[in-house]
């Protein structure tokens, strides 16, 4: 009893909570440098989060997309390979799977075209991550600054392909063609949110279940040490390749989520940082499992919270990202100490 | 138009002067990440702190009409969150990589935000005058590029110098050096380890916040949300190229500088969508670091 509660104050996950609490008490600090009362500012962060059922389903939509590139990232942090470049096959995935969406609605049943549509994400994702990923398992090029590249060269990409070839015929904006209806996905009741929640367990127990296999367990040895898991049988430039094309992927379902479930368009906006946010509460979980789950409802909380304070108190919503750093700095020192 | 004209039309004296202006932000950032990462420190936050250089430097200087007390800000800004790094990474043995990821969150956030919330209060002003060279502007291509800039430029030159000396020929920089190198032989050698890395990376963040500040007080005279677009990010890749040599540093961020200069004339020479310039540079950087695969294998990362 006594070891179980132990277990459960020193478990990463109530670290995490502490973490953020420790990081709204300083941030209280500079609400209160910018003259605005930091009760009333976190009251609107409370409300606009998780204030009421619609407030609810708001910040469902931000963890969806968020926990499923966060939980894509985990193998390739355990193997100690620091990708971060979900926030680009975010956009290429999304750019695909909407495109993907507006080609085939009109030849396939609804849930096929729906299925057609998270496919061509997924492909674009892992499309986006296959460069940094070869030159990284072949070349042995730091996948840090290679994949960071990649996220603005996306972003480019992406305006050039949204202001031509693939623009919306007749649109007066920057984006393509909305999605057919068929595609969107489907809500519940008279709620925004939609049942990209019901992916999220799937992908919950699929890595958990990836911790206990023997793969799962090489690459862990081989993020500890090299050696250790070449040893055990680990082939290194297949861990880094896989790893890396396994972020893209989940990053590009991310992309459709959040093109079937929010935009129902492609926009050139549709880069939101989530990419870089959900490496920061993968890192700052230790790339575990559970803690992951935590920190993404934390981080979409803080979001979409953070954008009622912008509106309701005149807080810029920047304020999440000093939270988010501040989150991940602190965490920092935890993952240290476990460690040793 | 032949290949050799076309080149001349896209590498002519005006691009090679605005090369040389643009690269100087990346320059400054790259010579002090070149000081920490040769005290085996890789300091990804270089980014945060750039952008809080970039806040500190403009709001300083919008407040007081002073550009060098903004230069001063702008270092200590730098140097500030460089502090954070120090405490974490050097004295408590975090993980560098998450540590400076947080900071590029948190720096990015703090300018971002520092700026939204004094947006009304802080005019903007003129970028920063040219120094009058007097007749040395007139000398044909060397006087447009090398004595038409302003300050940032000749202070890049200077510190270059500074860096170039003081981690080549002084007794601090083989400490650094040992350091960076094997982390045990120089403790045993009794080189203290941990006040070396402490200051290459205060060094670092000092440089990257005047870095920043190079772009909003010496380019644009304002501040913009997200004002040093991974340029931070570039400079790493620049000193990973240039294995930290000085010399070769600065030669990389004038060779991005120029490449970001010349977009706009590749559009009329090599009919490039205009969406599509920006990207080149990003894809350079790709490129440079692939001539990494075929040198001596450098362990940038782990070597802390």
């Amino acid at each position: 009893m006594l070891g179980a509660l132990r277990r459960a104050a020193t478990s990463t996950s109530v670290a995490l909570v502490i973490a953020t609490a420790a990081a709204l008490a300083v941030g209280g600090l500079l609400i209160v440098a910018v003259g605005v009362s930091p009760v009333s500012a976190y009251k609107t962060i409370w409300s606009g989060a998780a204030g009421s059922t619609d407030a609810l389903a708001q910040t469902s939509l931000r963890i969806a997309p968020l926990l499923v590139m966060a939980l894509g990232l985990i193998p390739a942090l355990r193997a100690n390979v620091f990708t971060i470049g979900s926030e680009g096959q975010f956009g290429i995935g999304a750019l695909t799977a909407g495109l993907a969406a507006i080609a085939v609605a009109p030849h396939l049943p609804a849930w096929l075209a729906i299925v057609a549509s998270a496919v061509a994400g997924v492909g674009g994702g892992v499309a986006w991550a296959l460069v940094p990923a070869l030159l990284r398992a072949f070349l042995g090029i730091d996948e840090i600054l290679t994949t960071f590249a990649f996220n603005f060269i996306a972003t480019f990409l992406l305006l050039w392909l949204l202001n031509g070839p693939a623009r919306g015929k007749g649109s007066f904006l920057v984006q393509t063609s909305p999605m057919p209806t068929d595609t969107w996905l489907p809500t519940f009741g008279g709620s925004v949110a939609n049942i990209s929640l019901l992916i999220l367990p799937v992908l919950v127990l699929a890595m958990l279940v990836f911790g206990k296999t023997p793969a799962g367990y090489r690459v862990r040895l081989f993020g500890a040490r090299r050696s250790l898991g070449v040893a055990a049988g680990a082939r290194a430039w297949r861990v880094e390749l896989l790893t890396m094309l396994v972020a893209g992927g989940a990053a590009g379902l991310a992309g459709w989520i959040q093109v079937a479930g929010v935009d129902r368009a492609v926009f050139a906006t549709v880069f939101r940082g989530y990419g870089y946010l959900a490496l920061a509460l993968v890192a700052l979980g230790g790339a575990r499992v559970l803690p992951t789950v935590v920190g993404a409802i934390l981080f979409a909380a803080l979001q979409n919270g953070s954008e009622a304070m912008q509106l309701g108190v005149g807080v810029s919503a920047d304020f999440v990202f000093i939270m988010q750093g501040l989150v991940l700095f602190l965490m920092a020192f935890r993952l240290t100490r476990s460690r040793a | 138009m032949s290949t050799l004209a076309a080149i001349g039309a896209v590498f002519s004296v005006d691009v090679l002067a605005s090369g040389l202006r643009l690269a100087v932000p990346t320059a400054l950032a790259a010579l002090g990440e070149s000081i920490s990462q040769r005290a085996g420190i890789f300091n990804l936050g270089l980014e945060g702190m750039m952008m809080v250089g970039a806040f500190a430097g403009f709001a300083a200087t919008s407040a007081t009409g002073s550009a060098s007390l903004g230069i001063v800000c702008a270092a200590a800004a730098g140097a500030a969150l460089a502090l954070l790094m120090v405490f974490g990474s050097v004295l408590n043995g975090t993980n560098v990589i998450v540590t400076g990821f947080s900071l590029v969150l948190l720096g990015q956030g703090l300018g971002n935000f520092l700026y939204a919330q004094n947006q009304n209060r802080l005019p903007t002003f003129g970028p920063l005058d040219e120094i009058d060279t007097g007749g040395a502007a007139d000398i044909p291509l060397l006087g447009p590029t090398l004595f038409s800039q302003n300050a940032f430029f000749y202070l890049t030159i200077a510190f270059a110098i500074l860096i170039a000396a003081l981690l080549g020929r002084t007794r601090f920089g083989l400490e650094v050096a040992a350091t960076g190198s094997d982390r045990d032989a120089a403790t045993a050698k009794g080189v203290r380890v941990r006040r070396i890395q402490a200051l290459a990376v205060l060094a670092a963040g000092a440089f990257a916040g005047i870095g920043g500040a190079a772009i909003t007080i010496g380019s644009v005279g304002n501040f913009g949300s997200n004002i040093t677009a991974g340029k931070g990010f570039v400079a790493i890749s620049l000193v990973a190229v240039a294995r930290t040599r000085i010399g070769w540093v600065l030669l990389a961020a004038v060779a991005f500088g120029t490449l970001e200069a010349a977009e706009a004339r590749l559009e009329d020479v090599a009919h490039v969508p205009t969406e599509l310039l920006p990207a080149l540079p990003w894809i350079a950087v790709v490129l440079a670091l692939l001539t990494l695969a075929f040198s001596r294998p450098v362990r940038l990362r782990r070597a802390a």
